[in-house]
């Protein structure tokens, strides 16, 4: 087919304003799915996604639309993750759109989100398409998010579409408008092949799948192909398109997307962003844009029970298989025994990966609180990059310690800027610009270490401002801080994995409260046992758990066994997932209570 | 063999400590219930599927204060018992008596009926603590009761003694063991006062118009015990039960073994067909609804996982504990199949220790014995 019927668009927009609704609708409205076939959020597909109503793993769809100019048309759609964690996945897979529609959600207007998505389509020169969803909605107010994407935006928003993607109102009028207003793909097919990995994913039988868009150029099964990233090369066994299933074509001709594979071994031999040509006619250069994902957050993953390790290694190696982005390498705890360090693109990240590897590989895990990386210079001239707190280098060898600070963008009605201001202020946070995005609401700009956005900005945000702030950041480069290894001793010993590195000025009331809470979390034992927080050898705070109370006796009345024990299960709640470091006992809970003390 | 619990909820005043299933003021409600118990010994296959006829060789009436009935009823249930059910010659059979209601002959009377084994709620000598725990009989009384039951020709006595009582200090502690132990008892049930959610005591305690003694304090009154006990003979058999060698409790010695056992009346446990059942609790309910439908309020069936940890934990409040070969017996598995990686550190840290025939609480664990068993919760 002519590049002049394709259309290659995505859907951007904020967290819960109907981008998958949406999704569905267009796929339904073209036949490409049937009725019967609709499940709920199609392209969700993990039970994750669909739970957390979120997108993790980009998915495309090629819809077939015969339009009101009597021609028909092939619509490619390509979905984007839709958090801030994966914001790199996002720009990939819009630098292989033409267009992008933007959904606004009529009762919210425009959110943090929104706007980090719009400049990263805007970047890329993408035509947008203004959508106001959920106007069926009885507190719909089309016309303040009208003027709301004008005015904050900057777009032209008079032919902006009204939609319920919940109804099925406005539907028709979408897809004419990605035929009519987004451009078609420019017409390259005599130039040597560039095609853009925007996506993959793991297929037991057919090895790595990479989602490309052709740029430039054309692909056939048979072809040799070159990675021009790594070098790597292959022979393409199988292309074809997305329906949303895979379905083989044979080729793949410009402008069109779809997806190839060639016995690729695991998704990193194709990495997102990368350039695919051809091994015997090869482009002079790659498509720009491409970078290595790299990690964010750190924390380490250890296995409850110490011979459970190699069920660990096999699962993170599999999920490592479909997520070029999670980064694993052994370590070892004094506490916690063999383990792995492992890196995430973002709280988020961390999260999904977890739970994932509890629940499709039935792990019990213990996680250590995150970390971000510092870069630790040392009075010897050198840099070293510490992820993990406890392999901080002594302090009396560190000259200076940078730690990575992140531009974050809060949107909030304007009457919670002072509360805004404040939070971000006691977490270090440097103001940068406030704007009015309308009479009520407020974009506030704040340059914030990661490390506090990780331990607690995020939930106290949420909660003082009613869950009506919403948040986007993007790393902003590194600045010296006066930062600290905090050690915790428990019964006398420091338990590595409990040490976390701290500005300087908050480490005592940190210490306090993070012992305090450890003592709430550690149930007691047979002896007391001191718990207590040191910079050094200095002791900055110290709780115990008092000593276990013994037993007052008691009868067993009338055979009444169930009573007795109810109050054992008691007793026992909360104590599984204990790791034993030393003599004490310390419950899973402890290891993350760093992320849970308030000392404001 | 199989055991028999009966519940009387009759007292003529509840104590004040008491959270257990007993009314006071009720008693236009006692002779109704007689028949309904009846009803249901009669009936018992509806609630225990099989259980009829079966052979008990233990009966317990608990309370409440079963001496509150008269004994022309005591003598209706027990014959409805013994028609139902095939009551085994030597049978233990038990009666819970208060010393205000227990008189010389009312003693013959239950004895003539072929009560074998008394259990006396004496829970003091002191008559302050007594008021205190709102007791309604005296010092002498308690004595007497026993004095009375022992005359009657019942040699099988138990009574109930209390410590870690509001006021009560270690001297207190001594005078009551030392009336006890001159009294011509086989067996002593001997524990603590627990402080129940929403009894008087409860509220006199958090309002603090009462003062339990401190826990230390309490822990050496529990020293003091064990150490008299043991002088005078009685075996420390179980976390709160003394006996002098051959009189333990077989009855309540099945609830810890996991021997199967059927009951009757309100609120009354059974543990049958492998199934915890309670009864309901409604008097009037109980009355309409008994051999003419199921008087079962709760059932849980016990499954392969809750059966190992019930018998292990209830194992362990004797001092025998685990005996290996009858674990094995029941579940089919060892113990340290099931429970290796809870048994090992217990031993290490002195709680447990390997005996004989399995595991038992030592001296220490015994003091943590609620800690041990939670361990086995899994």
């Amino acid at each position: 087919m002519a590049t002049k019927y394709i259309r290659n668009f995505s859907i951007i927009a904020h967290i819960d304003h109907g981008k998958s609704t949406l999704a569905d609708r267009l796929l339904e409205k073209t036949g490409t799915v049937s009725k019967r076939e609709m499940e709920d959020q199609l392209l969700d597909t993990m039970d994750l996604e669909r739970e957390r109503g979120i997108t993790i793993k980009a998915q495309s769809a090629r819809l077939v639309y015969d339009a009101k100019d009597g021609h028909q048309y092939i619509l490619n759609l390509i979905d984007t993750p839709g958090h801030v964690d994966f914001n790199y996945e996002v720009s990939r897979s819009l630098a292989a759109c033409d267009g992008a529609l933007l959904i606004v959600d009529a009762t919210q207007g425009v959110e943090a989100q929104t706007l980090a998505n719009v400049y990263l389509a805007l970047e890329h020169d993408l035509e947008i398409i203004p959508i106001i969803n959920k106007i069926d909605l009885p507190s719909a107010d089309p016309e303040r998010v009208r003027k709301e994407i004008e005015d904050v935006i900057g777009l032209d928003a008079s032919d902006a579409i009204e939609v319920s993607a919940k109804t099925g109102y406005g539907i028709e009028e979408v897809l004419e408008a990605i035929v009519q207003r987004i451009p078609a793909p420019e017409d390259a097919a005599d130039k040597p092949l560039r095609a853009l990995i925007f996506d993959s994913h793991f297929d037991s039988y057919k090895g790595a799948i990479a989602n490309i868009r052709i740029m430039e150029g054309s692909l056939k099964t048979g072809d040799r192909i070159r990675m021009m990233a790594t070098g790597m090369e292959f022979e393409v066994t199988e292309t074809g398109v997305f329906i949303p299933q895979m379905r083989p074509t044979g080729s793949l001709e410009c402008g069109s997307v779809g997806y190839f594979a060639a016995s690729m071994k695991n998704v990193r031999d194709c990495r997102v962003g990368d350039t695919v040509t051809l091994a015997e006619n090869p482009a002079s250069a790659p498509l720009p844009g491409y970078r290595k994902a790299t990690p964010m957050v750190y924390c380490g993953l250890y296995p409850v029970e110490t011979n459970e390790y190699d069920n660990l290694r096999d699962a993170l190696e599999k999920l490592h298989l479909n997520d070029a982005a999670l980064l694993f390498e052994p370590e070892t705890s004094t506490a916690l025994g063999f383990g792995f360090r492992c890196g995430f693109l973002g709280l988020l990240h961390m999260d999904v990966v977890k739970e994932r590897l509890e629940r499709e590989y039935n792990l019990s895990l213990i996680t250590t609180a995150p970390s971000v990386i510092y870069h630790v210079y040392c009075t010897d001239g050198t840099m070293v990059e510490v992820d993990n707190p406890s392999l901080m280098p002594d302090m009396t060898k560190v000259d200076h310690i940078e730690e990575p600070f992140v531009k974050t963008t809060i949107i909030i009605p304007k009457d919670m800027v002072g509360t805004v201001m404040e939070i971000s202020q006691n977490r270090r946070g440097q103001y940068l610009t406030m704007d009015y995005l309308d009479e009520t609401r407020v974009s506030l700009i704040y340059d914030l270490p990661l490390c506090e956005i990780l331990y607690d900005y995020f939930d106290v945000l949420k909660s003082s401002t009613r869950g009506y702030a919403s948040l986007d950041y993007e790393l902003n480069g590194y600045q010296t801080s006066p930062m600290v290894k905090m050690d915790i001793l428990i019964n006398g010993e420091v338990v590595d994995a409990l040490s976390v590195i701290v500005h300087k000025e908050f480490a005592a009331r940190r210490g306090r409260a993070l012992v305090e809470k450890l003592r709430s979390l550690i149930p007691r034992q047979l002896f007391q046992i001191p718990i207590q927080a040191a910079i050094g050898n200095k002791i900055i705070a110290r709780e115990n758990v008092a000593a276990l109370r013994k037993d007052v006796l008691a009868k067993c009345y009338g055979g009444d066994i169930s009573r007795k024990r109810k109050l054992l299960e008691k007793q026992k709640e909360g104590k599984k997932r204990m790791k034993q470091v030393g003599s004490v006992e310390i419950p899973q809970e402890a290891f993350m209570a760093v992320l849970q003390v308030d000392d404001k | 063999m199989t055991g028999l619990y009966i519940h009387i909820p009759f007292c003529r005043q509840k104590c004040r400590y008491c959270d257990f299933p007993s009314y006071g003021g009720v008693d236009n409600y006692i002779a109704p219930y007689v028949k309904a118990l009846c009803r249901e010994i009669a009936d018992s296959d509806r609630d225990h599927p099989g259980s009829a006829g079966t052979a008990l060789d233990t009966v317990y009436f608990g309370g409440g204060t079963p001496s509150l009935l008269s004994l022309s009823q005591v003598e209706e249930i027990l014959t409805a018992v013994r028609h139902y059910f095939a009551v085994t010659g030597g049978a233990e059979i038990t009666f819970e008596a208060n010393p205000d209601s227990l008189t010389a002959a009312y003693a013959k009377g239950l004895a003539g009926l072929g009560i074998n084994r008394l259990s006396i709620g004496i829970q003091s000598f002191q008559p302050g603590l007594l008021r205190t725990l709102g007791r309604i009989h005296t010092a002498d009384e308690g004595k007497a009761a026993i004095w009375a039951a022992k005359n009657a020709g019942i040699d099988n006595l138990s009574a109930d003694l209390m410590y870690g009582l509001p006021g009560q200090n270690l001297r207190d502690v001594d005078a009551d063991l030392k009336e006890l132990l001159a009294l011509p008892l086989t067996h002593a049930s001997i524990y603590s006062l627990i402080l129940e959610e929403g009894t008087p005591f409860y509220h006199d305690v958090t309002t603090g118009t009462l003062e339990l003694p401190p826990d230390d304090c309490v822990e050496t009154m529990g020293q003091a015990v064990h150490a008299a006990m043991e002088v005078a003979g009685f075996e420390h058999y179980e976390i709160s039960s003394y006996a002098r060698p051959g009189n333990r409790s077989r009855h309540n010695t099945k609830y810890w073994q996991y021997v199967p056992y059927v009951s009757a009346g309100v609120t009354a446990h059974s543990f049958w067909h492998n199934c915890r059942q309670a009864h309901i609790a409604n008097i009037p309910q109980y009355i309409r609804l008994a051999g003419q439908a199921s008087l079962i309020g709760e059932r849980v069936e016990i499954d392969a996982k809750r059966g190992p940890e019930d018998y292990c934990f209830l194992a362990l409040r004797m001092r025998d504990g685990i005996d290996a070969k009858a674990f094995k017996d029941q579940f089919g598995t060892t113990v340290e199949a099931e429970f290796g990686t809870v048994l090992a550190p217990l031993v290490t840290q002195g709680l447990l220790q390997q005996t004989r025939r399995g595991y038992a609480l030592t001296e220490k664990g015994l003091a943590y014995g609620n800690y041990v068993f939670s361990r086995f919760i899994r």
